[in-house]
């Protein structure tokens, strides 16, 4: 049945595996996924661990309905103690291997030590094996699966992998499955190099069993058709998440060389509608019926007749406005080369960005570049910038360490144009006019977060009636709410909400997009209870289900504090406080993050959180959420 | 087919955050309060979307 799947304690070191069964007192706190992860990194990976060092441990797992027939049930999460911000690591990928690593009988890998050499790990129908990976060093994630594939003959195996990126221990590299289902977040993929792991191979013909099939089906199917008949679902399905350029851009709200604009003119060349003329179809995750994922082949240049997938609209950011290209061409080719490196494509883009606006000051020059002209809009440069920071050449290698790190090497003032939050770029949002935004990244526990703190129906300017239908369950909420993007009002509720949502839907291992990030009309806290019983036959309450969210976040949050993180680090660089929006339509023009405000909003969003003005976890808090005793060692 | 909600044609102006009716097929319409002139797209189901603003009228 869905609950009992094993957890995996995997020594690499030691080269031994120990199988247990997780217990049912540990779903009723947690339910999986993430949940569970963020109790097992706070129990796990002692205080003060080297990233990069064997102490630090690697977790695998699917959430608990995924594999199932719940739609987009596909969500595989990877959390570690994080080598590029020293907090919390976590990232989160779609694709098959979630599901198959379930029907092989794991719900969790906890991954400790370093492999002696090259190592892939294979799980294969309850059976955990060491392999020998000399022979996929140096390939990218889809030819490392195919290899697995080929050596272990079977072409069902799905396998996570690591690209060139990750061997380099490029400290945002990612975890990759398929051709493009990226945990990008991170530098998981830095940690899975660091342990000399290049992959993760799993087949399962296990079964899940579901405890009302007949039923389940008919709920899901009101689901689907709930979610697919959405404006956003049927956008999604056409263009994927491009969509969201042509609203940002439109406004004004993105991140044009490097900050120093917030719209980037006549680029329609960079507009969703243009994947028309490369796609040949969409793909999808398992169990997804939104299919938002293009199959195109890029048409022109060095990488001309490559057949790749995607992207999403964080490459029209990284290899079009950030870095002032306007090329539909540049932003397929960038997407395919982040992948197969196996690179952040939102870190690349960000310090790509950052390092133009340096060269373009002189505070770097062609001697750092190693010849090569940072130039904004120079399309060719920007690709081979991706190349160097995989290979580690020249200024790739300084950037490779992250934001922070790059910026104390190169010294001069240059940390000043770095966009960060507790060293991990944004994304190239522009959240001047956006509060709500603005505190979400500000306050993410993996530092700049655009996914998991975002109420990003607040642009929707939907009216306050429907904001307090949404926002008022199952928790009650009768604060201030507003329509209006750019108000202060109400915005530390709809963080914190969404904080609980996206928690939740991750601990479960459904899709972000099947609940209301990008949508109003989707699906969370009081649609899961009756899924999760039809699947599990788990009793849980919308509150419940709220009160097991604020619990795994609130371990997030103690692992941060434990590592030396304060009220200090949820805050954003000075440019969004000192440096006005000059561009966009006039709502947005003129606009920065007012100082005070923002203060006021972060002491308002601790005390939704029970935190105290320091944003500490009072023994209260931990009481009620029967965390007084972590870490207790349970699992 | 999708379910129709009933706004297929129409959109919602991102500068004035009014919703209008746009003419079926067209790829150029202006907003009738604030008058901002904005590309168009469909998707095949009849529903309309901005794709973006006419460069050339937007304001500097």
């Amino acid at each position: 049945m869905a609950l009992n799947k094993k957890i995996a304690y995997i020594d690499l070191s030691e080269k031994t595996v120990k199988m247990e069964n997780i217990p049912l007192e540990m779903r009723k706190k947690y339910l999986g996924g993430r949940g569970i992860d963020a109790y097992l990194l706070y129990n796990h990976c002692p205080k003060g661990a080297d990233p990069l060092g064997p102490e630090n441990v690697l977790l695998v797992s699917a959430g608990l309905l995924v594999g199932t027939p719940a739609s987009a049930s596909a969500r595989t999460h990877v959390m570690a103690k994080s080598p590029l911000t020293g907090a919390v690591g976590s990232s989160n990928m779609g694709g098959f291997f979630g599901p198959e690593m379930r029907w092989a009988g794991f719900d969790h890998l906890v991954i400790k030590g370093k492999a002696e050499k090259p190592t892939y790990i294979w799980i294969n129908d309850g059976k955990i094996e060491f392999r020998d990976a000399s022979e996929l060093m140096g390939l990218a994630p889809p030819q490392v699966e195919q290899a697995v594939r080929e050596e272990l003959a079977d072409d069902e195996i799905k396998v996570m992998s690591i690209g060139i990126a990750g061997e380099n221990l490029v400290r945002f590299a990612i975890v990759e499955t398929g051709l493009k289902n990226a945990g990008g977040r991170s530098g998981m993929g830095t940690v899975m190099g660091s342990k000399n792991l290049k992959a993760i191979a799993v087949r399962g013909t296990g079964d899940i069993e579901i405890k009302h099939p007949e039923e389940v089906l008919e709920y899901d199917l009101n689901f689907i058709n709930g979610i697919v008949n959405t404006k956003f679902g049927r956008i999604m399905q056409k263009w994927g998440t491009m969509f969201i350029y042509g609203v940002t851009n439109s406004t004004g709200l993105v991140r044009v060389r490097n900050f120093q604009a917030n719209q980037l003119p006549a680029s329609e060349d960079l507009e969703c509608e243009n994947i028309e003329d490369y796609s040949f179809g969409t793909e999808g995750c398992f169990s997804c019926s939104l299919h938002c994922r293009h199959k195109y082949i890029i048409k022109e240049g060095e990488y001309a007749g490559t057949y790749a997938q995607g992207p999403e609209y964080t490459s029209q950011g990284a290899f079009g406005a950030e870095v002032g290209c306007r090329s539909f061409n540049t932003v397929l080719t960038g997407n395919h080369l982040v992948n197969y490196y196996g690179l952040d494509t939102l870190e690349v883009g960000s310090l790509i960005a950052w390092a133009f606006e340096l060269y373009e000051k002189g505070i770097i020059t062609d001697k750092d570049t190693g010849g090569l002209k940072l130039e904004w809009g120079n399309d060719d440069v920007v690709l081979k910038m991706i190349e160097k920071i995989a290979k580690r050449e020249d200024i790739g290698d300084t950037l490779a360490e992250g934001p922070l790190r790059a910026a104390k090497k190169i010294g001069k003032g240059s940390e000043k144009y770095l966009i960060h939050v507790k060293g991990m770029s944004n994304l190239h949002s522009d959240e001047r006019p956006t509060p709500s935004l603005a505190l979400g990244i500000a306050t993410g526990t993996r530092g700049s977060d655009h996914l998991r703190s975002r109420p990003a129906i607040d642009l929707y300017h939907l009216p306050e009636p429907v904001l307090r239908k949404i926002y008022s369950y199952p928790v009650p909420y009768d604060g201030p709410l507003t329509s209006d993007y750019r108000d202060y009002k109400g915005k530390p509720w709809q963080v914190f909400w969404q904080e609980m949502c996206y928690m939740a839907v991750d601990c479960l291992g459904i899709c972000k997009y099947h609940t209301k990030f990008l949508s109003p009309n989707n699906p969370a806290f009081k649609e899961w209870p009756e899924l999760i019983k039809l699947i599990t036959d788990l009793d849980f309450t919308p509150e419940e289900i709220w009160e097991i969210a604020e619990r795994a976040y609130n371990l997030e949050k103690l692992f941060n504090i434990r590592e030396g993180f304060t009220r200090k680090d949820d805050a954003l660089v000075d440019r969004y406080f000192d440096e006005p929006t000059p561009d966009g339509l006039a709502l947005v023009r003129g606009k920065s993050i007012d100082r005070k405000k923002f203060k006021k909003m972060l002491d308002e969003y601790y005390a939704h959180h029970g935190w105290d003005e320091k944003g500490v976890v009072p023994d209260k808090t931990l009481e009620r959420l029967g965390l007084k005793s972590e870490p207790s060692n349970a699992l | 087919m999708a379910r129709k909600t009933g706004r297929e044609e129409q959109v919602r102006c991102l500068n004035c955050l009014e919703r209008f009716k746009v003419k079926r097929g067209s790829d150029k319409e202006a907003c009738p309060k604030c008058k901002m002139e904005w590309r168009i797209s469909w998707h095949h189901d009849g529903m309309a979307k901005i794709r973006g603003p006419v460069w050339n009228k937007v304001k500097k």
